[in-house]
C-alpha cells in the first residue's frame, strides 16, 4: 500500500513540475513583467519563479492592480460551491441512472435512459445553459436569470461560501437568504453537471453489466440473496473502480464548463474572473488561475487515486 | 427414495443467430447421499444443465422440463421466487475457478457470514462460531486469520474449501461440483476431492460431480451420465459403463485417455475422434455423433431414442453390445 502511495505522490511531483512550466511559460510572455527575477538565465529564472508561488507572489493584475492570488482566493469559493454542487449532482444521479438503466437492460427505460444521455452528453453546454434559462427562468418563472442571491440580501461574507454564510446569520433572515442562494444555484448547477452526469451514468451502466456476468455474481445468486442485495453489496463495489476513474477525468471537463456556464449565469467565480482576465491581456491572473485551477484538478485525481486504493483490497492488501 | 427427479430438461438460448438448444431433453435422477458424475467434452452442455438444476441460468435462457421434483416438491407447480428459495435451500453449487467465484472486494468472513445469515441465521457470535466451525470442517486450520483475509490472498485450493463451506452453509441436500478441481494442482485436486467425498459420507449429501476426467469419476462416482451435443448418450453404473461402454462415443472418450501402466512406444499415437464437436447451432440431423462415428451407417441419419439395454440407458442405434460377448 505504501509503494502505490509513494507512486502516486511521484506521479503528482511530475504533475506539478510539468503544470509550472507551462505557466512560467506563460508568464514570460505577459507585456510587463508579473515578477522581477534577478538572473538573466530563463533556467534559473524557474526556480526563482517557482520560489516566489511558494512565498505567495503569483504577480500583480494589470487590470486591477491588485494581488492575483488574492483576487483568486476572493473568488474561488463561488466556484467551488459550484463546482461541488454540480459533481454531487452528477454523482448521485449518475449512479442512480446508471443502476436503473443496468438492471432493466435492454427495456424501453434501458434505451430511452442511454438515449438521453447521449443527447445530453453530446449537447453544447452554452446552448444547453441558455436552454435551461429560456424553459426554466423565463417562460416557466421557477428560478432566478442569474447571480448568486438577490439583491435584497446583504450577506456579510465571512467563508464566502454562500451557502455558510447566509447560515451564519442564524435567524430568519439568514435562512431565508439561504434558500434563495440554493434556489440561484440550482439552474448552474443542472448545466454544469449534465455532461458528467451523462458520461457517469453510461459508465456505471456498461460497468456494472460487465460485473453482473462475473462468476462471483452467480456464487451470490446460488446463495440465494436478494436482487437489491447482490446490486448493491456484491456488485457496485466491484464495478466502482472505472466509474471513479472516469469521475476524476469529469473534474476537468467540470473546471473547463464552470468558466462558461459562470458567463451565462453571471456567477461571480474564477470562470467570469478568468475570462475576464483573458480578454483583456492580463497574463499574471491568467496564470495565477490556470495554476490554481489545474493544482485543483490534479489534487481531485490525487484523492481520487487514493480512494480506489483504498477501495480496492487487492492494491491496499497485495497477497 | 428420489432426492432429485428430472424428466426432458431442455434448456435453449436465444441468441442473435436464432435458438441454440444447449441440453436437450435430459432426464437426471439422484437418490439422497448419491454420488453422480457427468461427463463430456466442453460444450457439451454439462456445466448448462448443472446452472438449470441450480436455478442460475441466465436471463437469455428458457428451461422446460415434464418433471423437477426435488425433495418431494413438484416445482413445475411453483412460481419463479418460490422456487429459488428452495432450490437455494436444498442445492449448492460450486465451480471451477474458485477464485472467481468469490467476490473480491469482501472478506472471507464476510461472505461465509452472509451465507449463514441468509440460512440459518443468529446472532453475530453464533454466525461467527459457525462460520469457524464450517472452515474447521472443509479444512482451513487457520479460520481467524483467513476469516479476515480476502480471496485474492488465498490460493485456488483454499478458496475452493472457501466455497465448499459456504455450499455447506446451506446444509444442501445435494452438491453441484462443476470441474471443482479443474484450475487446481494435482496434489490440491485430490485433497478437495476427498474432502467432498468425506462430506459427503458424514452428512448424507448427494454430489453431483461434473467433470471431463473419467479417473475422477472411476474413483469416486455410483452413476454416471455421458454427454455429447447437449443430450445424455449414455448413463449407468460407473464401474459397467466405463469397463463395457455401449456407445462408441463413451468408447472413443474412453480410448482417447492415457491411463496408468501404457506402453509408451515411438510413434504411437493415442485414439482421436475424427472431426470436432458440433456447434450446437449446426448441429447434424439425426444422430448427432454420426458424421464422426466410426461405426456409423445410413440408419443414423434418424434421430436415436434413448433406450434402455441390460440395465443402462444409451442413445445409439448400432450399441457395442456384440462386440464383448
Amino acid at each position: 500500500m505504501i509503494a502505490s502511495i509513494l507512486k502516486q505522490l511521484g506521479t503528482l511531483l511530475i504533475s506539478l513540475l510539468g503544470l509550472t512550466v507551462l505557466t512560467f511559460i506563460l508568464s514570460q510572455q505577459s507585456d510587463t513583467p508579473i515578477h522581477p527575477y534577478q538572473s538573466d538565465s530563463a533556467f534559473i529564472q524557474y526556480f526563482e519563479y517557482i520560489q516566489f508561488l511558494i512565498n505567495g507572489d503569483w504577480g500583480i493584475s494589470s487590470i486591477h492592480k491588485r494581488s492575483v492570488l488574492k483576487d483568486f482566493l476572493q473568488h474561488f469559493p463561488a466556484t467551488i460551491e459550484l463546482i461541488v454542487f454540480a459533481m454531487i449532482l452528477a454523482v448521485t444521479t449518475g449512479l442512480a441512472l446508471g443502476i436503473l438503466a443496468s438492471t432493466r437492460r435492454g427495456g424501453w427505460l434501458d434505451n430511452t435512459l442511454m438515449t438521453t444521455s447521449l443527447v445530453g452528453y453530446s449537447m453544447p453546454i452554452f446552448w444547453w445553459g441558455m436552454l435551461l434559462v429560456l424553459l426554466f427562468s423565463l417562460t416557466l418563472g421557477w428560478t432566478p436569470v442569474a447571480g448568486r442571491i438577490s439583491f435584497e440580501y446583504d450577506i456579510q461574507p465571512f467563508t464566502r461560501f454562500m451557502l455558510i454564510d447566509t447560515l451564519l446569520h442564524h435567524n430568519k433572515y439568514g435562512f431565508d437568504a439561504f434558500l434563495n442562494a440554493l434556489h440561484h444555484l440550482i439552474l448552474p448547477a443542472v448545466t454544469l453537471s449534465t455532461i458528467p452526469m451523462a458520461i457517469i451514468a453510461r459508465m456505471t451502466r456498461s460497468s456494472l453489466l460487465a460485473v453482473l456476468k462475473s462468476e462471483y455474481i452467480r456464487t451470490a445468486r446460488s446463495k440465494g440473496i436478494s436482487k437489491q442485495r447482490i446490486i448493491w453489496v456484491h456488485a457496485l463495489r466491484n464495478a466502482l473502480q472505472p466509474i471513479l476513474t472516469i469521475s476524476g477525468v469529469q473534474i476537468s471537463i467540470i473546471m473547463s464548463g464552470v468558466i462558461i456556464t459562470e458567463y451565462i449565469f453571471a456567477w461571480p467565480g474564477i470562470g467570469k474572473w478568468l475570462l475576464e482576465a483573458v480578454s483583456r491581456r492580463d497574463f499574471a491572473s491568467i496564470q495565477g488561475g490556470v495554476l490554481a485551477l489545474s493544482i485543483i484538478v490534479i489534487a481531485f485525481n490525487l484523492v481520487l487515486d487514493f480512494l480506489s486504493i483504498y477501495l480496492n483490497p487487492r492494491l491496499r492488501r497485495p497477497s | 427414495m428420489g432426492l432429485l427427479q428430472v424428466e426432458n430438461l431442455s434448456v435453449d438460448f436465444q441468441t442473435d443467430n436464432g435458438i441454440i438448444p444447449a441440453v436437450d431433453r435430459a432426464k437426471i435422477s439422484i437418490n439422497a447421499g448419491q454420488v453422480q458424475g457427468v461427463i463430456g467434452e466442453s460444450g457439451s452442455g454439462k456445466s448448462v444443465m448443472a446452472l438449470a438444476i441450480a436455478g442460475l441460468l441466465s436471463p437469455a435462457a428458457t428451461m422446460r422440463a415434464d418433471l423437477f421434483n426435488l425433495d418431494g416438491h413438484d416445482l413445475t407447480r411453483m412460481s419463479a421466487g418460490e422456487r429459488q428459495k428452495l432450490i437455494s435451500n436444498n442445492i449448492s453449487i460450486i465451480f471451477q475457478e474458485p477464485t472467481s467465484s468469490l467476490n473480491p472486494s469482501l472478506t472471507i468472513g464476510y461472505q461465509l457470514d452472509e451465507t449463514i445469515r441468509f440460512h440459518s441465521g443468529g446472532t453475530r457470535k453464533q454466525r461467527y462460531d459457525k462460520a469457524q466451525e464450517l472452515l474447521l470442517q472443509v479444512g482451513i486450520i487457520d479460520g481467524k486469520r483467513r476469516y479476515k483475509e480476502y480471496p485474492h490472498q488465498l490460493s485456488g485450493g483454499l478458496n475452493q474449501r472457501v466455497m465448499i463451506a459456504m455450499a455447506l452453509a446451506c446444509e444442501p441436500k445435494l452438491l453441484i461440483a462443476d470441474e471443482p478441481t479443474t484450475a487446481l494442482d494435482v496434489t490440491v485436486q485430490s485433497q478437495i476431492l476427498d474432502l467432498l467425498l468425506k462430506l459427503n459420507e458424514e452428512h448424507n449429501m448427494a454430489l453431483m460431480l461434473i467433470t471431463h476426467d473419467f479417473s475422477i469419476l472411476s474413483e469416486t462416482t455410483d452413476k454416471v451420465y455421458v454427454m455429447y451435443g447437449g443430450q445424455i448418450v449414455e448413463s449407468g453404473r460407473t464401474y459397467k459403463l466405463l469397463s463395457q461402454p455401449y456407445h462408441p462415443y463413451t468408447k472413443a472418450l474412453l480410448n482417447s485417455v492415457p491411463h496408468y501402466g501404457m506402453h509408451y512406444r515411438k510413434g504411437r499415437r493415442l485414439f482421436n475422434l475424427k472431426g470436432s464437436t458440433p456447434s450446437l447451432d449446426h448441429l447434424p440431423v439425426g444422430c448427432y455423433l454420426g458424421p464422426r462415428c466410426p461405426y456409423a451407417n445410413r440408419k443414423c441419419v434418424q434421430t436415436p431414442e434413448l433406450r434402455t439395454l441390460k440395465g443402462r440407458k444409451v442413445r445409439c442405434h448400432f450399441p457395442l453390445i456384440e462386440d464383448d460377448s
